[in-house]
């Protein structure tokens, strides 16, 4: 799950195809809301382990409600996954605190997995790319995203320290996110064109 | 939450930077999961922060100081507790061990008697007993040289648990006594033995006698 795939028209035919189990259609709706399972779920999430639980409970009930019927509204098939996988991972943050709770009091934290998510997306290519971002940005930009991202420093901290206003890390991440699209979106077509 | 609305709050940047609200947060989730252009949006930006946080990480792993445990003492705690210490022997030197040397070095420029005695070989009869009066610091101890071959130097060693060895060189007119000063720290109350080696060449040493005492201190 390292790359969202090309959206599709969630239409009725989407919808049929996807209900009477064609391999390419359930392919594409795995790797697209699986995808936009793993950012949203790494939000929510205490583990890796459960990021994947998650995501592939929320992915089985959405294709039994496809095949059952019950989704009258293709255009609402997003939606739908969304507040689906709220609804499980409300389920398993339950288990899991019961869980805990059993757990004696003195047993260890849950680790932070985030690295391991983020692994799933770091690829040689990217890497690359972002490098190519990053020293073009103004040396401010290049100083936030380092104080925000590997020193990990509050907003208001780097804020505070860099004289920038708040809006302003958001003005930096849109830049370099625009940048890093448009060039990993020129590798794409230059690739597909060979 | 709509298309423009999104765009127009820059809801992809700050759910990226977790500036949203819950309820902010879960409306556009509902709309980035059936917008396609906002899931690229929010797809852009993940991917993006996950690569830069890793390139950046290298980068700082890169240019971070190599650390050498002999640098620890650049550091402040340390710096600290090494002052303290050479502090601490500075002190010790300056009023303890440097005034004791400086005693010792005068007593050592100063004239003054010291006790001496002729050792007799255990030969000679019973253990002889030594007089030491108890403020002397160095004992002179005199040995005759059997006669014999002529030796190039002279060992003396006084046993005991911590053994102390004396080198002598052969004295001036042949058949003159050997005279050595001992420490009284050396000679603590009690037998003690002389050993006197003689050596002629590059061959072994030769013991020419022992010398048995008694130390007594008054």
């Amino acid at each position: 799950m390292t790359e969202l795939p090309k959206p599709a028209q969630f239409d009725a035919e989407y919808l049929r195809r996807l209900k009477e189990g064609d391999p390419e259609t359930q392919k594409h709706f795995g790797e697209y809301f699986g995808f936009l399972l793993q950012v949203k779920l790494a939000k929510g999430v205490r583990s890796w382990q459960m990021l994947l639980d998650v995501r592939q409970e929320t992915l089985l009930r959405v294709l039994e409600a496809v095949r059952a019927g019950d989704i009258n509204q293709p255009a609402s098939l997003g939606a739908f996954v969304c507040s689906t996988s709220n609804h499980v991972l409300w389920e398993y943050r339950r288990m899991d605190d019961r869980g805990l709770r059993e757990l004696s009091a003195g047993a260890p934290e849950p680790i932070d997995e985030r690295m391991e998510i983020e692994r799933q997306v770091i690829d040689r290519d990217r890497k690359r790319v972002v490098e190519s971002v990053l020293r073009q940005l103004p040396p401010t930009d290049g100083r936030v995203l380092r104080m925000l991202l590997i020193e990990e420093r509050g907003k208001d901290e780097v804020c505070r320290e860099l004289g920038i206003a708040p809006d302003y890390l958001r003005v930096v991440l849109h830049r370099a996110k625009a940048r890093f699209r448009n060039r990993i979106g020129l590798r794409r077509r230059k690739a597909a064109s060979v | 939450m709509n298309h423009l609305e999104a765009v127009g709050r820059q809801a992809a940047e700050k759910y990226l930077l977790d500036e949203l609200s819950p309820e902010e947060q879960l409306e556009f989730e509902e709309h980035f999961f059936g917008c396609a252009e906002c899931a690229a949006e929010v797809e852009a930006g993940a991917v993006f922060v996950a690569n830069a946080r890793a390139v950046l990480s290298e980068e700082a792993g890169r240019h971070a100081p190599v650390h050498r445990w002999w640098m620890e003492w650049r550091r402040p705690a340390w710096a600290f507790a090494i002052l303290a210490a050479l502090l601490f022997l500075v002190a010790y030197q300056e009023l303890l061990r440097i005034p004791r040397l400086r005693r010792e070095m005068a007593s050592l420029a100063t004239p003054r008697a010291y006790p001496a005695f002729v050792l007799r070989p255990v030969a000679r009869g019973d253990d002889q007993v030594l007089q030491v009066p108890s403020s002397a610091s160095l004992v002179g101890l005199s040995l005759d040289v059997p006669p014999g071959a002529a030796y190039r130097s002279f060992e003396c060693q006084l046993l005991g648990s911590t053994p102390l060895s004396i080198a002598v060189p052969a004295p001036a007119s042949p058949g003159a006594p050997l005279n050595v000063l001992i420490p009284v720290a050396q000679l603590q109350p009690g037998g003690h033995t002389l050993v006197l080696r003689g050596q002629t060449g590059n061959s072994k040493a030769v013991e020419l006698g022992r010398f048995r005492f008694i130390v007594q201190l008054n």
